[in-house]
């Protein structure tokens, strides 16, 4: 990057609009400004920084930069622009700030330029910022901008063995710095691996553990619902048989029913069969007022069957062996003697007994006739008498056959209904089997819902045991990565710092020859110098505080400083293509004696291809000197009018 | 824990090398911001080791 023009409006004492071209020839590379104190040769090094970055350290307040004398007015600007050479296409930053009665209203920033195609292009606002420290980085620009005082400053650093900025410049200007920021990455990774949990084999056995638990208690509870289920299945089978025993209790009492008409026709017909009984009691044996009934006949059968003979041979006795006049009062006296007429004896049993009693029946006072007749006729009659008695028992006992028949198919019948009521138990027994088996069931059912319950309990703790062991798995698995990524960055890690070590050895021992070269072409070989490690740069004799030694180090340091970038473009960009940096030096020598200017003027033109000194009138006549035919610029800067919030800038001739 | 059990030597060659000339290219353009970049690189590691 080289500077091209710088363009101030309003910014400090330079009011309204002034502008300086810088030279870029490369032979003449260097541009003078020259002025008193207080002429603004420090608001010009300021301009550049605030136009390329927005702010100068030394004012906070915004409204300080604008020109005192444009701070009354109610709207006023301030303005610079910077005009750039990059990469071969011209650039030109602008940055305005707007105000309103002094104060700040806005601020713009704009970025032109040329693309490789000719075509223009404009970029605003933060993107003009960022292309810009693309171009030159703000952190890096502090070794291109520098003012007498920071030169100072360094200067003491080096002395007092503060030289972190020299290292950090060393790597950003010698390209080193893309090793840190490796280095850097390399190093948040290695956090982020190291922030990661890695769970241990053993996260993956506990949560394995765990869900074969779950499982068991899951497969135990399975059982124990499967036996539960049935038990109520068996339990609601035995409730439906018995409400259907139930139901069927109802069918009972027809049964019931059935058999008390049984029973009842049984007893009708006991009672006729008793009846029939009775009546063939009466017929034997008559009432208690009656003679006897007819059984005496049926008995006397026989006897009058034999009387009927005796008869039968009495009426065939013949009347002429009956003696005459025998009277029945006659033979009742002989048999009550006991004697005959004849005085034989005469006793029952005996022959002529019975020959009395024969003739009896045949003597008077009956006629035998009569009374054989009669008597045959009662004879007849009673043994017809015994003869109905027969046929009526055995009337009677077709009857109480038949009944006794008939009563045996009902007790028959009567036993079937009993033996099925018998079957049928009892309802308040089943009534209460079936409330038991519901109060069984209503619990059964209450731990059924219990385990259920519990089941999906289980069932969701064992897919939180099955994800945690996935997890576990997976970030094991990732884990094991995980491991491996950490153990490959940390080498690469390692190895980057190794690298960076031998890339800023190799740069630093270029940096030490390069800056060696340089003070020698300042100091001659009054003094030697040397670099460690940590950039700490001793000079044998010591630098002296009081003198401009220690300042010639910072210049003999920046001139091998970009030596050393120089060369490493060279390895990587070919010749045609370095890229330049300006050197902008503010009050550089005011420290110097003028041998020492003359031995710093001899070096900076050949370190940079751009140097823009500003100097004050007194240093700059001995730079002048020095310088020669090397300026291609020349400027002075002086107060309008003796005022110290107005500078003119003049360009003077070569 | 050596780095051999993990990834050959030529291949951590080739992945240092790749990482350098990312690094380099960015640093150079500085297209990407760093957090970018410093995932980019740690992408580029895993898949290597994937």
């Amino acid at each position: 990057m080289l500077i091209k023009k710088i363009k101030l409006e309003n910014f400090r004492q330079f009011v309204g609009v002034q502008e300086m071209e810088f030279s870029t020839d490369r032979e003449r590379n260097v541009t003078l400004v020259m002025g008193n104190n207080g002429s603004g040769k420090t608001t010009i090094s300021q301009a550049f920084v605030w136009c390329l970055y927005g702010e100068v350290p030394e004012f906070r307040k915004k409204n300080e930069l604008l020109s005192d004398s444009k701070r009354g007015e109610a709207s006023s600007l301030m303005k610079v622009s910077v005009e750039m050479l990059h990469e071969g296409k011209r650039f030109t930053l602008i940055r305005t700030q707007h105000y309103h009665s002094g104060r700040v209203s806005s601020t713009q920033v704009q970025l032109d330029y040329v693309d490789n195609s000719g075509e223009f292009n404009a970029l605003w606002g933060e993107k003009a910022t960022e292309k810009m420290k693309e171009i030159l980085p703000q952190e890096l620009s502090q070794y291109f901008f520098l003012t007498g005082e920071e030169i100072e400053k360094m200067s003491s650093e080096i002395k007092m063995g503060q030289s972190k900025n020299f290292a950090d410049a060393v790597n950003s200007l010698l390209g080193l710095d893309y090793y840190k920021k490796t280095i850097k990455h390399l190093k948040g990774i290695f956090k982020k691996y190291e922030e990661i949990e890695i769970p241990s084999e053993n996260a993956v056995n506990l949560a394995t553990l765990s869900l074969n638990a779950d499982e068991t208690r899951l497969r135990d509870q399975k059982t124990e619902i499967e036996k539960v289920q049935k038990n109520l299945e068996k339990n609601r089978q035995e409730i439906l048989e018995k409400q259907m025993q139930l139901k069927s209790m109802k069918f009972s009492s027809e049964i019931q029913k059935k058999r008390e008409s049984l029973e009842s026709q049984r007893k009708e017909k006991q009672e006729r069969r008793e009846d029939f009984l009775k009546k063939a009691i009466l017929d034997f044996a008559g009432n208690t007022t009656d003679r006897g009934g007819e059984s005496p006949y049926f008995f006397a059968r026989s006897a009058y069957q034999k009387e009927l003979r005796t008869l039968n041979e009495i009426l065939s006795i013949p009347q002429s062996d009956v003696p005459e006049k025998l009277h029945a009062d006659l033979i009742d006296w002989i048999e009550s003697r006991q004697k005959c007429i004849c005085g034989a004896e005469v006793h029952e049993g005996q022959e002529n007994y019975d020959c009395l009693e024969k003739y009896r029946k045949i003597i008077p006072p009956e006629s035998i006739s009569t009374v054989t007749h009669r008597e045959s006729e009662r004879i007849v009659s009673k043994f017809r008498l015994g003869a109905k008695l027969f046929e009526n028992f055995q009337a009677i006992r077709r009857s109480v056959d038949t009944l006794d028949d008939e009563m045996d198919k009902l007790d028959k019948q009567i036993k079937e209904q009993t033996e099925k009521l018998e079957k049928m138990e009892d309802s308040s027994i089943l009534e209460k089997d079936i409330s038991q088996l519901k109060a069984w069931n209503e619990s059964n059912e209450e731990y059924l819902t219990q385990l259920l319950s519990r089941r999906a309990e289980l069932e969701n703790s064992r897919k939180a045991h099955e994800k945690e062991r996935d997890e576990a798995l997976q970030k094991s698995k990732e884990g094991q990565f995980i491991l491996k990524c950490k153990n490959v960055v940390d080498r690469l890690q390692k190895d980057f710092e190794n690298r960076h070590k031998e890339a800023e050895g190799s740069k630093r021992s270029e940096l030490i020859a390069a800056v060696k070269k340089a003070f020698l072409e300042i100091y001659g070989d009054s003094f030697s110098i040397e670099i460690d490690e940590k950039y700490n740069i001793e000079t044998n004799p010591p630098l002296e505080k009081s003198t401009g030694q220690g300042m010639s180090v910072i210049f003999a340091f920046l001139a091998g400083l970009l030596s050393v970038i120089r060369e490493s473009q060279k390895d990587s960009r070919g010749e045609n293509e370095l890229e330049s940096y300006p050197l902008v030096f503010d009050a550089p020598f005011s420290s110097l004696d003028e041998t020492r200017i003359a031995s710093v003027c001899k070096v900076l033109p050949k370190v940079s291809s751009q140097i823009m000194i500003f100097i004050k009138d007194t240093d700059g006549k001995v730079a002048k000197e020095e310088l020669g035919n090397i300026i291609g610029k020349n400027y002075v800067l002086k107060k309008k009018d003796g005022s110290e919030e107005h500078t003119e800038i003049f360009a003077e001739a070569i | 824990m050596n780095t051999e059990e993990f990834i050959s030597e030529n291949q951590y060659e080739r992945l240092f090398v790749e990482i350098e000339k990312k690094e380099h290219e960015n640093f150079r353009s500085k297209k990407m911001p760093e957090s970018q970049m410093a995932e980019k690189i740690q992408k580029l590691i895993e898949d290597f080791l994937r």
